[in-house]
């Protein structure tokens, strides 16, 4: 089955600030801060890519195995599921 | 090497600063704007008279395009927040236009609001925006305290009910509640009442003078007697705090996060350094480039220099100035001084520390009986 591509839940408001996103989920009134790995993975979410493809530009980047990214985003987009982050 | 995501929550089991914490103290420190206050109006349906408002005779309020042309470049300034503040930002009709522009350009947005013109239409419309939170101005535990104060007959029922419609789409309210002479023995049932709605209820013991100097409303300031009380441990669970502890200044860039967290703008599109401090800086309409502006204006140089002497001066100096909340906004605007200590502050800072003293004296002797 095709994984759907991640999308940012409409209410989280973010800003990057120093390198790193601080977001904001209003129903849940929580604050939440992401290191530099973390908010380039914020930043690709954009509604168009799958969490293979966003792990893949990971591995390119930060010269990691694509199932060592693939699994730690995994991981991540979880959490970001957990606190109502995404769609 | 992995993506982790900190949540905000109490600080580190270690002691460490929390992740929040952390972040508005390098706003503080880096003059890092995070949030930009919006007075969008000046009209109001309430006639508090202890408002800190001084409308300009004849001036022009901006238009919803050129609120919504500000927004855009306050968004691209960095700030996450936006806070629709007034007057009564409800008595605009394009507010919840205004409220989407700004939640279209990514703000978490937050209202102040004296909850009147909430009925069950307007918090269906808050439920669809989903603001960050909605802040409620509260004057009193019973209708005629809180009428007197606003002005307006009714107006406690209004709000509560208002309060109540918000709830039911639960929606985070927070209730602040100004104090005065006239509701200072109600603080314990506006607390209940706030719990009962499910609201946060927060205090503030200092009343201001208007933005043009007039200290008008001072008159209605809570008394010495009771502001003792309310810095010992008879109003803990209100304050928060056992007893007021001092600030440790040692990690302090500046007094506050005037011209750095935050900044704030009138109806007219002029913005100051935070909503206390009117030095007009400028014009949002007239500044193209609000990220360069931040950085080179003059005055807010100038109130960034001041905020930094403060703690090494006039704090420094002042006997009592550890448990002193200090605003340079209004040591200006009542003493023509921004680093003068002001008859509130003093009042404040006295009975903390004094509450403080007693608190230690209490528990030295409690920890000698228990040996």
């Amino acid at each position: 089955m095709l994984e759907a591509p991640l999308r940012k839940h409409p209410d989280a408001a973010s800003r990057n600030y120093d390198g790193e996103a601080f977001i904001v989920v209003p129903g849940k009134g929580e604050y939440n801060i992401l290191n530099p790995i973390g908010t380039r993975v914020w930043d690709l979410i954009d509604g168009q890519r799958t969490v293979v493809e966003i792990a893949r530009v990971i591995s390119d980047e930060y010269a990691v195995a694509q199932e060592v990214a693939e699994a730690d985003v995994r991981s991540f987009v979880d959490d970001l599921k957990k606190h109502q982050m995404l769609a | 090497m992995q993506a982790k995501m900190r949540n905000e929550g109490a600080p580190g089991s270690d002691g460490s600063v929390s992740p929040y914490t952390d972040l508005v103290a390098r706003s503080w420190n880096n003059a890092m704007p995070m949030t930009a206050l919006w007075e969008i109006t000046y009209a109001c349906n309430h006639k508090c008279t202890f408002c800190y408002n001084a409308p300009t005779k004849g001036a022009r309020e901006l238009s919803t395009q050129e609120i919504k042309d500000g927004l855009k470049k306050i968004a691209d300034l960095g700030c996450i927040f936006i806070v629709f503040s007034g007057g009564e930002p409800l008595t605009r009709p394009d507010f919840f236009e205004l409220a989407w522009e700004a939640k279209r350009l990514g703000f978490a947005i937050r209202v102040y609001t004296n909850g009147y013109l909430v009925d069950e239409i307007v918090a269906k419309r808050f439920k669809e925006l989903m603001p960050f939170e909605i802040e409620i101005s509260f004057h009193g535990s019973r209708p005629e305290s809180f009428d007197r104060l606003t002005g307006i007959p009714g107006s406690f029922h209004r709000v509560v009910q208002g309060i109540r419609n918000l709830r039911a789409h639960d929606l985070k309210v927070n209730m602040k509640t100004p104090i005065t002479k006239w509701n200072q023995e109600e603080l314990r049932g506006i607390k209940a009442l706030g719990d009962e709605l499910g609201c946060h209820v927060e205090f503030d013991p200092t009343i201001t003078p208007r933005d043009d100097g007039d200290t008008s409303p001072l008159a209605l300031q809570p008394d010495m007697e009771f502001l003792d009380r309310l810095w010992s441990s008879e109003f803990a669970d209100i304050t928060h705090e056992d007893a007021p502890v001092p600030r440790n200044d040692e990690k302090v860039t500046a007094v506050c996060g005037t011209g750095r967290s935050a900044i704030a703008l009138d109806p007219y599109g002029n913005f100051y350094p935070c909503v206390q401090w009117r030095r007009k800086a400028g014009n949002i309409k007239d500044v193209e480039d609000l990220r360069n502006f931040w950085r080179v204006s003059p005055v807010l140089n100038e109130v960034r220099r001041i905020a930094e002497e403060i703690p090494l001066t006039t704090l420094k100096d002042f006997e009592f100035g550890r448990f002193a909340s200090f605003c340079a906004g209004v040591a200006e605007v009542q003493t023509g001084d921004p680093k003068n200590i002001y008859p509130q502050l003093r009042a404040n800072a006295e009975v903390r520390a004094a509450n403080h003293a007693k608190f230690i004296t209490i528990q030295s002797r409690q920890s000698e009986g228990s040996r």
